[in-house]
């Protein structure tokens, strides 16, 4: 639940609130997440990755759709890669690794503070 | 331990984020140009019309965008007018202007890194940059012009604040730069970029060297300044009513004798055009219509913007160039011009003599004269800036000299160019907006310095014209054809041809006006109109259609602006196949042999002729002009109608002879020889790419976008025509704008097309759509009315703006 729930939200922040003059501000909220929700750092990582991922790649597409795909065939080709789901789906990644990283250093912030080492954080 | 994980996650986050802002291996920053609120995705949105806003207007305006997405602006004054054409200029086309100043003034090096800095040298050696500055003083002295550019680079600068990073082209996201202010010196820059295209061709450096190799008697006859068929803008034997100022050559005038083995880069010799206008007494509906299709680079986004602008004082429409306020070419109410390219030596390069080392002085006139020393600095990316000492003399800027393609200090040649001098052709545009009859015309092309146009020009009166507007030195007999001396005052220019001798003609008995970039007049024009670039095909058929059209419609111009005929090869071919040894024949030869006997010489997209018979003549005059290949320093071969003259007229020349071989060929034995070349590089091409040799596989028209990204450009196109054809169409050049307008006194009529689209962004389906048309042959009737309610229904986008 905590890793569904931690997806979802990073999702609706970066799908609503994106920032167009400095994109990587987004990271902002994985860190945040990452600082309240307990959990070990590859969880952490999977779930920033994913939260991004999916919120990228659905705004990508709806744009995409929109437009006929003109634009993303175009730069498809430019950068050597014969298909723009495949451009899609890379730039999409690449949020999601940001997201990834993010959580997971937001993560590691809040586990400076956990005095319990012993804890299993999925009893948390 | 666990600090340090934090730690190490905390780089590794900035690392990460640091190198998806930064561009490596060329590549664009990867995060900047692939995240979804700001990357390349965004320049997928259609037309964003809600985000205009024209924030800078002193009183209403109404601006209309039609479905091709031509603005028809209406303003209330003409500072509004012009703000809004600046405004929708950069809408649609902001990089594109930017990125031709950038390369007009030098400065291309700081978007590319070093690989630009030999062309940047040389645009500031060329004097671009010296050129818009002295046009800046002088235009800031006409209140007027001023005005209206203050008023367009307002309109430019004000969208350029407003706009967002995401809005941006694509063209700035993959390049990781961002557009800066627009400048009214970047305006008059504009203006030397189309000087730097249309009238700085030259061949004196080649020309000296081939004069010195050749001896004069040889070289006149390879490069013979006219011919008999030639039919001139105006035609042979005008009389002319005015007293000349003449000019004799010294007798015992000396060439200086330099040899230099790279040159500059020239303009395309195509860039060239067609325009005419018909008098009302040959057209059907009994009112004048006027043709006019320039030929430039086809590039995408285009060089032209189509545009409609309204005020109190002007109703004009036609094509603007995004980065110039005012129509370049069009119509308004009661008029209609077209240019073509008025080619003409305008550039000269003087030897300089420097007293010394030092080279602050040189000699001129028996006197040691001082030069000025102006240090260029290039800002280049990735590296340290670059500084280029530029030595001006009075003839103008040292090119050639020991730091840059001198010869290692053995050459020093300063350039006299004609758009070095400053002018205010934005007057000439302004005044002909406006005009309502030939006086207004006349008036406005007297401002008209250069590039060089023959301006063809019909009313809605019934009067036609053409007038070669321009400045133009006054030379004597061969003056600047060769490298000239910089010491000698009887070298330099001494005056200009005073605009009541331009050549112009207006309601001429024969009821049309024409040109095609041929010369201009014959001898009887008693000035030296020397240009070793005249084009000798596309006048001749565009008069020979316009003798035999009587009742001309728009039908009948639509077929002349798309004619396909081959004249060369109507004047050449049968000769050569005449010639051709049928006895030896393979089955492909007699094929082709056979095809081209029956050939209509219409170079249609589906003839197979014209691809053999222009493979032929490449390699016909390949193998007669030989010797040339040998020669050492940079040089230039006979045009291809002396070539085919000299074939015509001297069935023995030692040049048909083939230096590398032991036997003595003559004519006979080049043609077959050729002939078979031809064969085998079919072949050849047929085993790379397909089967079907028609002309437009063979040709492969190309559309290319102006950084040559592959995929932002349209190759391939369904079109005939080459260079040297009225359908100019070849594989990067060709008609840039069609336009044809009737000059019906209830009203202008006009049509036009041209290869590429109104917006400059690849992901707009308008960014090429007017291609398939345009090669089709296929116009747009233009939107144009005094009133915008009239139109209105038919508008994609329909706002008033309040101050």
């Amino acid at each position: 639940m905590n890793f569904l729930f931690r997806v979802f939200i990073i999702f609706l922040f970066t799908y609503f609130f994106g920032f167009d003059n400095h994109w990587w501000l987004i990271v902002i909220y994985p860190i945040i997440v990452g600082l309240i929700f307990i959990d070990n750092l590859l969880s952490h990582f999977i779930s920033g990755f994913l939260g991004i991922f999916l919120a990228w790649l659905i705004l990508m597409f709806q744009l995409d759709v929109q437009t006929n795909s003109i634009i993303s065939q175009k730069v498809a080709n430019i950068l050597f890669l014969n298909n723009n789901i495949v451009l899609l789906s890379i730039s999409s990644s690449i949020g999601g690794v940001l997201g990834g990283i993010g959580s997971s250093f937001g993560q590691s912030i809040r586990k400076i503070f956990i005095k319990n080492l012993n804890q299993d954080p999925y009893l948390d | 331990m666990k600090t340090i994980k934090s730690i190490v996650l905390f780089f590794i986050l900035i690392i990460f984020i640091y190198l998806l802002n930064s561009s490596v291996f060329n590549l664009p920053p990867l995060g900047k140009f692939l995240n979804p609120y700001s990357g390349f995705i965004q320049n997928g949105m259609v037309n964003k019309f809600y985000d205009i806003d024209l924030p800078g207007i002193k009183d209403e305006v109404t601006l209309q965008i039609d479905s091709l997405l031509i603005p028809h602006i209406y303003a209330k004054n003409d500072e509004d007018l012009y703000y809004v054409q600046g405004y929708m200029h950069a809408f649609h086309r902001l990089w594109q202007m930017e990125f031709q100043i950038m390369s007009t003034s030098g400065r291309l090096s700081e978007i590319f890194g070093e690989r630009a800095l030999s062309r940047d040298r040389e645009s500031r050696r060329k004097g671009l940059l010296y050129a818009a500055k002295n046009t800046l003083e002088v235009s800031k002295k006409d209140k007027e012009t001023l005005k209206f550019i203050q008023a367009y680079t307002k309109g430019i600068n004000d969208f350029i604040s407003s706009n967002d990073i995401k809005n941006l082209p694509i063209e700035y996201k993959l390049l990781n730069y961002k557009p800066e202010k627009w400048t009214i010196l970047k305006s008059f820059l504009l203006m030397e970029q189309m000087s730097d295209m249309l009238s700085r061709r030259n061949q004196d450096i080649e020309d000296t060297y081939l004069l010195e190799l050749l001896g004069k008697e040889e070289y006149d006859f390879l490069f013979p300044e006219i011919h008999q068929a030639v039919d001139p803008i105006i035609p042979r034997n005008t009389s002319f009513k005015f007293s000349p100022q003449k000019l004799t050559r010294k007798r015992d005038t000396i060439y200086p004798k330099i040899l230099i083995d790279k040159t500059f880069k020239k303009p395309d010799p195509d860039n060239g055009s067609n325009n005419f206008a018909i008098s009302g007494k040959r057209t059907k509906n009994g009112y004048p219509i006027l043709g006019s299709q320039p030929d430039l680079s086809l590039n995408l986004p285009s060089i032209w913007y189509a545009i409609h602008l309204n005020s109190p004082t002007v109703n004009t429409m036609g094509v603007s160039l995004p980065g110039a306020p005012g129509i370049i070419i069009g119509f308004n109410d009661s008029i209609a011009w077209g240019e073509t390219n008025a080619t003409r030596d305008v550039v000269d390069f003087y030897k300089i003599k420097f007293k010394d080392n030092n080279r602050k002085e040189y000699f001129f006139d028996g006197k040691w004269l001082k030069t000025e020393k102006i240090i260029e600095k290039f800002i280049v990316k990735n590296s340290n800036p670059f500084f280029d000492t530029i030595i001006f003399t009075h003839h103008g800027p040292v090119s050639y000299d020991r730091n840059f393609l001198g010869n290692n200090d053995k050459v020093d040649l300063a350039m006299r160019w004609i758009a070095h001098d400053a002018s205010i052709e934005y007057k000439t545009f302004f005044k002909l907006n406006r005009a309502k009859n030939i006086n207004d015309i006349k008036e406005a092309l007297s401002y008209f310095d250069g590039p060089a146009q023959n301006f063809a020009y019909a009313t809605t009166s019934g009067d036609i014209g053409i007038t070669i507007a321009g400045k133009f030195p006054i030379k004597w007999e061969e003056q600047g054809k060769f490298l000239l001396d910089g010491s000698k005052r009887d070298h330099e220019w001494s005056g200009y041809i005073p605009f009541d001798h331009a050549l112009s003609m207006i309601n001429p008995e024969r009821n049309y006006v024409s040109s095609a970039n041929q010369h201009p007049s014959d001898k009887s024009y008693p000035y030296y109109t020397y240009s070793h670039n005249y084009e000798y095909y596309r006048g001749r058929r565009l008069n020979d259609r316009l003798e035999t059209i009587l009742n001309a419609t728009i039908e009948d111009v639509k077929n002349i602006q798309n004619d396909n005929f081959n004249y060369i090869a109507y004047e050449i071919l049968p000769i050569l196949l005449e010639k051709i040894d049928t006895i030896n024949f393979d089955d492909n030869k007699k094929l082709y042999f056979e095809n081209l006997k029956k050939w209509d010489y219409f170079s249609n997209p589906k003839s197979t002729e014209e691809s053999i018979f222009e493979t032929w003549h490449h390699f016909l005059r390949k193998t007669i002009w030989d010797e040339f290949d040998t020669m050492k320093f940079e040089y230039r071969k006979p045009t291809k109608y002396n070539t085919f003259y000299l074939i015509k007229n001297y069935p023995e020349l030692k040049y048909y002879d083939i230096i590398s071989t032991e036997k003595i060929e003559d004519l006979n034995d080049i043609i077959n020889l050729s002939f078979e070349l031809t064969k085998d590089s079919i072949k050849t091409w047929k085993e790379i790419n397909s089967n079907d040799i028609s002309w437009k596989n063979y040709k492969n028209t190309t559309v290319r976008h102006i950084l040559g990204i592959e995929d932002f450009g349209v190759s391939n196109i369904n079109i005939g025509g080459n260079r040297n054809i009225l359908n100019a169409a070849s594989k990067y050049h060709g008609p840039s704008w069609r336009m044809i307008v009737e000059l019906d006194p209830g009203g202008t009529k006009a049509w036009g097309v041209y290869p590429g689209g109104q917006s400059g962004n690849p992901g707009n389906i308008n960014y090429s759509s007017m291609i398939k048309d345009w090669s089709l042959g296929k116009y747009n009737k233009l939107l144009f009315d005094k009133f915008s309610e009239k139109i209105e229904n038919q508008m994609l986008f329909n706002k008033k703006f309040k101050k």
